[in-house]
């Protein structure tokens, strides 16, 4: 075998040390691809966490979304939040979730998960509602209620599952304090367990997570 | 005659087709050139060819037009882009095949040469209705909420992008413009930054590759057909199809962006009727997410999100976003509709709520032979199926042909990517005896597909339990077996093993 000259070691090693340092401080060609996005966009990003850190302004009580829900909410939600199911004269194809009647309500029933049970009761977090109606609600006009009416609306939900008062205030500070009973149930339930696959433990097990 | 056709039918090929469709994404600059492309070259010698028509021949509402300028489209050479089908052209022209090539031929009705048709004599469609609420025709009498893939049909690893299966949270697609549509990338970055279609198209580095997308409940006992006993491939596992999803890395994206110290999820959410969103973990994120245009060397097709979706490989598929509009990066899940309140997350008998599973397990079914067919008779077949694991690779597939009691190794067909569908062979002969066959797949992270009696120890159940066809039994990937009786009936036999 024939060795390297150690001079040549030396030029190879100093040249390798520039293209590395070089390399570094090179940013990709293309960096400078997009443009900056205007308030008005950055704002139709309506969701938030369970902090409620990212919800906007505003406020809202359940007196005052009655009215939002009655015009915007129950031709598919019925006019007590009962659930409709493409009913007929209500003039709607869409079914809409029962919203109202969910506080102690048991999951699991004898033959399994109860029927009557919406899935806004196995919610974890109040922010899920509000996530729902900023986003999604109404659909096909997803993301057009004002911060004002989110706040109402979903103050009239937890008012008719007997969570909040009619005239309590939901505002950024206020909303996120309302605790669910389900939060505790949920697995995991620290939220920042979730992420690692080795704490869910989801692949040991048949792929199936225990 | 025929080499007349010939090149008549090189020059409309679906391949300029496509070039020209992504050409006309671009910007109308290449329409444009092409116009004065004409104005500098006279028409080739077209008239001399049998099935040559002058433009103003050309039937007006056949001519393809431009989608937003309405302006009749033009090939490279300047002639009218025509779909014939239904005019008198076409038929003087099936008149003409049948009378050189006798009653075989002259039978299409559709112009095939634009973007291709397939056989008659192939009828694979896809089963049920699309999305929750959908008011569309449909002669289905138990309502099915998805358009579910005929598995059944597939014989490679790609599944046909009109046959990939389709789950809606709303049902009707909008009608996007991608000139119009963007991305944006914002909250914990340095820059937030809006990419339209034309810079994740074109000026962005991109990758192809081939994976699955497969629904949360795909194979679910609460599926309508699933538990029955003429239950084909498509009505047990017609959630999932595989495809090569062309676009950029989302881990791209976010550097360009430079995601800040704290950050440990992403939301990305859909413009649509629904605006459906889902959290992702970053780490996930920056390792195999894809921001996807293309699909199975096509643009996205509307029903699987055009004109960009989100590829989360192996993820639950509600996390794969269609219609792709926003990325938000954040330090909490965003605990979106669809991630909680039990549309996605699993209520067992402890009455406690799992909920971010992610990756779907490891699948598999044999497809050959399955039920559907026609019934066996005597000798060698190629018994051969699909594998799958939202974990990794498909490492090891086997095979039972006794109901369980023994199981040999089936060859793993190359290639096997990463979270994307395996196709395993066996040879094998059937001497016309009873039998309960089935596979089982093991991926790389060393999951096995469980028994009927292994899932109901995980669930803390009886087994009886998943035959009462109970809602929520999402991830069910229990061994999928097939009977087959001495007549050669071949029938699914969920729970025998």
């Amino acid at each position: 075998m024939q060795y390297l000259p150690f001079k040549h070691w030396v030029a190879g090693m100093a040249l390798a040390g520039f293209v590395c340092v070089s390399a570094m401080a090179q940013t990709h060609p293309w960096s400078n691809v997009g443009t900056a996005p205007t308030q008005e966009e950055l704002q139709a990003e309506r969701g938030t966490g369970p902090s409620g850190k990212d919800l906007p302004p505003g406020r809202g009580t359940a007196k005052d979304g009655a009215r939002t829900f009655l015009l915007k909410c129950s031709m598919c939600h019925g006019q007590n939040a009962e659930g409709v199911t493409q009913a007929p004269g209500s003039g709607s194809i869409l079914r809409g979730a029962r919203l109202t009647g969910g506080k102690d309500v048991v999951l699991w029933g004898p033959n399994g998960p109860n029927p009557g049970v919406s899935k806004l009761f196995y919610t974890a977090y109040v922010t899920t509602l509000w996530n729902a109606i900023a986003m999604s609600m109404p659909f096909f006009k997803p993301g057009s209620l004002t911060s004002d009416e989110v706040y109402s609306v979903v103050a009239y939900i937890l008012f008719k599952n007997d969570f909040v008062k009619e005239d309590q205030i939901m505002d950024r500070e206020t909303l996120p304090k309302i605790q669910l009973p389900q939060q505790k149930n949920h697995i995991p339930a620290n939220l920042e367990e979730i992420p690692d696959i080795q704490k869910r433990g989801c692949f040991k097990t048949y792929g199936v997570c225990p | 005659m025929n080499s007349k056709e010939e090149r008549k039918g090189a020059k409309h090929s679906s391949r300029r087709g496509f070039l020209k469709g992504g050409a006309l994404l671009a910007g109308l600059a290449a329409v444009g050139g092409v116009r004065s492309a004409r104005g500098q070259r006279q028409l080739g010698d077209g008239a001399r060819f049998a099935g040559f028509v002058p433009d103003e021949a050309v039937p007006k509402e056949n001519i393809l037009r431009d989608p937003w300028s309405g302006e009749p489209l033009r090939d490279a050479e300047g002639s009218l882009v025509v779909d014939w089908t239904g005019t008198p052209q076409w038929k003087a022209y099936q008149q003409r095949a049948r009378a050189l090539g006798g009653p075989d031929y002259g039978n299409q009705e559709k112009d095939y040469r634009l973007v291709g048709l397939r056989s008659r004599y192939v009828t694979s469609y896809r089963i049920g209705t699309k999305g929750t609420n959908d008011p569309a025709p449909t002669t289905v009498k138990t309502p099915f909420l998805s358009l579910l893939s005929p598995i059944q049909d597939q014989p490679g690893i790609i599944t046909p992008t009109s046959l990939h299966f389709v789950d809606e949270h709303g049902f009707e697609q909008p009608d996007i413009d991608p000139r119009k549509h963007f991305l944006m990338i914002s909250g914990m970055v340095n820059r937030p930054v809006k990419f339209t279609m034309e810079d994740l198209m074109r000026r962005l580095p991109s990758v192809s590759r081939i994976h699955f997308v497969e629904c949360n409940s795909n194979g679910t006992a609460s599926h309508p057909v699933r538990l029955e006993p003429h239950a084909i491939p498509g009505d047990i596992y017609g959630e999932f199809s595989c495809s090569e999803w062309t676009g950029v890395q989302l881990s791209t994206l976010l550097e360009m962006a430079g995601v800040q110290r704290g950050a440990s999820w992403i939301w990305a959410e859909a413009t649509d009727s629904f605006n459906h969103g889902a959290s992702i973990p970053l780490a996930k994120a920056l390792d195999d997410c894809i921001v996807a245009y293309g699909q199975n060397g096509e643009m996205l097709r509307p029903e699987n999100g055009f004109p960009l979706r989100l590829v989360a490989p192996g993820f639950e598929g509600m996390r794969n976003i269609k219609r792709l509009g926003r990325i938000k990066v954040t330090n909490e899940p965003g605990l979106f509709m669809r991630e909680t309140g039990g549309g996605y997350t699993d209520l067992r008998p402890d009455n406690k709520i799992r909920w971010f599973r992610f990756e779907m397990g490891a699948k598999s079914i044999i497809l050959n032979p399955s039920a559907g067919q026609t019934p066996l008779t005597r000798g060698f077949y190629e018994l051969r199926g699909l594998a799958w694991s939202g974990h990794g690779k498909v490492t090891r597939v086997e095979v039972t042909l006794d109901g369980g009691r023994t199981w040999r190794d089936a060859q793993i067909q190359e290639p096997v990517y990463t979270k994307a569908a395996t196709r395993f062979v066996l040879p094998w002969t059937w001497n016309g005896e009873e039998m309960t066959i089935a596979s089982r797949c093991t991926d790389d992270r060393g999951s096995t597909q469980p028994t009927t009696a292994e899932m109901a120890k995980v669930w803390n159940v009886q087994p009886e339990y998943f035959k009462k066809g109970s809602q929520r039994l999402w991830r069910f990937n229990v061994i999928q077996p097939w009977k087959i009786d001495r007549e050669g009936r071949i029938t699914n036999a969920i729970f025998a093993i």
